[in-house]
């Protein structure tokens, strides 16, 4: 019994490699012998998309020639395996003529888990009448993409805005600033401007009353005081107005008539002043000089 | 001397000024600005050429005038044989058959001549103008181999300024010496101008002038006065600020935007007021405070004497010369008007 078992197991060991080489068969050994077949060298990890190739090699009679009507057609797609190409050559040797036949597949199969297809037999027939077979070639389909594809969207995770830098801090001294530039503007504007563009604010003696209300109350500070005032008269009349002219200049502008004696008033201080050499008190003469320029500014403004 | 005595001084002698103005104005109606120019001419010690047409009384305004100044009056009529001796001497037969020789009308009075008229002296040779020229300048010439001098002359002049044949412009330098050019117009207002057609007493100029006060001024003391008033008047720094703009003003009347209606400004002044012409100027505007009762000069008392003491000063171009009466006088006015206090640079 013993033998028997080692014997079944030693024609075991040695069928088996010839059980792993694809078992091809030709129906009429003397008519087509079949000398390579040549399947892919990996036969796991495959994917969608690629492509696999194998051939064989038959030799056959001089005079026998391959019937081409049954070959399988380019494009033919059996079980997600589509026939890419299908190329076929032939050669003369020692008398015999050898076919090579290359077959070149493309998987497009896919699946959610690793799956076995197999590269489909094949049937290649000769004139005389003899066939060889192909056998199917088996391999595993590797697939990339999860077993059970869903909708995209309820997997999606919101984006979210990124947290804010804290900037409140910053705004509110920007706006301070801001503020104190405007604030500043406004006031050197103020101080400097002539605003001979706003309405009513282009007269004479509005020009003078700005120009007074920055002089100093020194014995120049008077001085100036007092030549503004002329100037501002002299341009309202036109030329050099003397205080002995002041009833016609009152009476060519009428809006100062009610001021005529404080104008005179002020023609004699000033003569005082300016020609006299009579310095009166610095700070009271501007006052007077300034609400002088303020009713003559009035009256000018004709309000 | 003490202020209280220059100010008692300052005060009688304006009194006697003031006298005299109204004494005048008894007789002459109508040349109140002209009575006001003489009368400031007199204390600044200044000549006076007078202008105006015929009869207009200029003749009886200077008559009366020296009545009032007191000291001789002399009088001269510009001719165009007139030559200089003529003014110095004269010759003639006398009562026994012999030539004889005396002192003319410059001479004969001596240091006590005040007035010194020259009647129409554009119609005088240059001969004579040159004379009276120095004579003005200096008070004083030579004669009869001694000098005579003449320290209280104040010559008036006048010319006739409608006709021009058979006359002789008098130059620039001569206009120069002249302290006052004085326009003697006939008066606008009707009733004067009745009074003077109707009223009887305005017929003999001889007894009118007869009316004036003699000896009001004692014009043997007037330089002295002069010397008094003068550097009793202060100018202030802005004055003379407005008084060197108004010179400028004189030379270069485009730079102050003056203009004038007929001609152009840039082309109408060849020279302006001379440094004598401003220094008269300034000298007669004293005077004009003194008169207003002040001690400082206001641009006022420029104002009122602008005119007389510039307008004859101005040299025009000769193209415009025949205009000057009226273009100079236009000029002035605005001058006047354009220039003002505060100067322009204090202004700005």
């Amino acid at each position: 019994m013993k033998q028997i078992f080692l014997a079944w197991l030693v024609v075991g060991l040695v069928a088996m490699p010839a059980g792993a080489e694809t078992p091809v068969a030709a129906t009429s050994p003397a008519a087509a012998q079949v000398l390579n077949v040549r399947n892919p060298a990996h036969y796991a990890g495959i994917q969608m998309g690629d492509v696999l190739q194998r051939s064989l090699q038959v030799a056959v009679a001089a005079q026998d020639q391959l019937n081409d009507s049954n070959l399988p057609l380019k494009g033919l797609q059996r079980h997600g395996i589509e026939l890419r190409q299908l190329a076929v050559s032939s050669a003369v040797k020692d008398g015999k003529k050898i076919y090579t036949l290359q077959f070149e597949y493309q998987v497009f199969a896919n699946s959610g888990q690793p799956v076995q297809l197999q590269l489909p037999a094949e049937r290649v027939s000769f004139n005389s009448g003899a066939t060889v077979e192909l056998p199917a070639w088996r391999f595993w389909l590797m697939s990339q993409l999860p077993d059970r594809l869903h909708p995209a969207k309820p997997t999606l995770i919101t984006q979210y805005r990124p947290s804010l830098v804290e900037t409140q801090t910053t705004q509110l001294g920007l706006g301070l600033s801001a503020l104190l530039a405007v604030l500043g503007g406004l006031i050197l504007l103020y101080r400097n401007a002539d605003w001979t563009w706003l309405p009513m604010m282009n007269g004479h003696f509005a020009h003078a009353y700005r120009r007074l209300k920055r002089l100093p109350a020194t014995a120049d500070g008077q001085k100036q005081a007092a030549l503004m005032m002329q100037h501002a008269f002299n341009q309202h009349y036109g030329q050099q107005l003397l205080g002995s002219e002041v009833h016609a200049f009152v009476q060519q502008q009428p809006v100062f008539q009610s001021l005529e004696s404080q104008i005179q008033a002020f023609f004699a201080q000033a003569n005082a002043l300016l020609y006299g050499g009579q310095l009166p008190a610095a700070t009271e003469y501007l006052q007077q000089c300034k609400a002088l320029a303020r009713e003559l500014r009035a009256c000018e403004r004709r309000v | 001397m003490t202020s209280v005595s220059i100010a008692t001084q300052l005060a009688d002698w304006r009194d006697h000024a003031l006298t005299l103005e109204n004494e005048v104005k008894k007789v002459v109606v109508g040349q109140d600005k002209a009575i006001r120019a003489i009368n400031i001419a007199i204390f600044a010690r200044g000549h006076v050429l007078l202008e105006g047409g015929v009869g207009v009384g200029k003749t009886t305004l200077l008559q009366s005038i020296a009545r009032g100044l007191g000291g001789a009056y002399e009088r001269i009529e510009g001719t165009v044989d007139l030559m200089p001796n003529d003014l110095i001497y004269h010759t003639f037969l006398g009562e026994d058959g012999r030539p004889k020789v005396e002192e003319g009308p410059l001479l004969r009075a001596g240091e006590q001549l005040s007035v010194f008229f020259f009647n129409e002296i554009n119609r005088a040779r240059p001969q004579v103008h040159a004379l009276m020229l120095r004579v003005m300048a200096e008070r004083h010439v030579n004669a009869f181999k001694k000098e005579y001098r003449l320290p209280h002359m104040l010559v008036f002049a006048d010319r006739n300024q409608v006709e021009k044949n058979e006359t002789f412009e008098i130059p620039s330098a001569a206009r120069d010496r002249f302290m006052m050019e004085i326009p003697i117009e006939i008066p606008e207002d009707r009733e004067l101008r009745k009074a003077l057609m109707f009223d009887v007493k305005f017929q003999h100029a001889e007894r009118l002038t007869q009316q004036v006060q003699g000896g009001v001024l004692a014009y043997d003391q007037l330089n002295a006065f002069s010397d008094v008033l003068q550097s009793h008047i202060r100018a202030s720094d802005v004055l003379e600020d407005y008084a060197l703009d108004l010179w400028q003003a004189t030379q270069s009347p485009a730079a102050f935007g003056i203009q004038l209606d007929s001609v152009d400004v840039n082309r109408l002044i060849h020279t302006g007021a001379s440094p004598r012409g401003m220094g008269m100027l300034l000298k007669a505007a004293r005077v004009h405070a003194w008169l207003m009762q002040r001690d400082s000069l206001y641009p006022e008392d420029i104002h009122a004497v602008f005119h007389e003491i510039i307008a004859h000063r101005l040299v025009l171009n000769p193209m415009f010369e025949s205009r000057r009466t009226q273009l100079s006088r236009e000029l002035t006015n605005q001058i006047l008007a354009s220039v003002s206090v505060p100067a322009r640079a204090k202004a700005a």
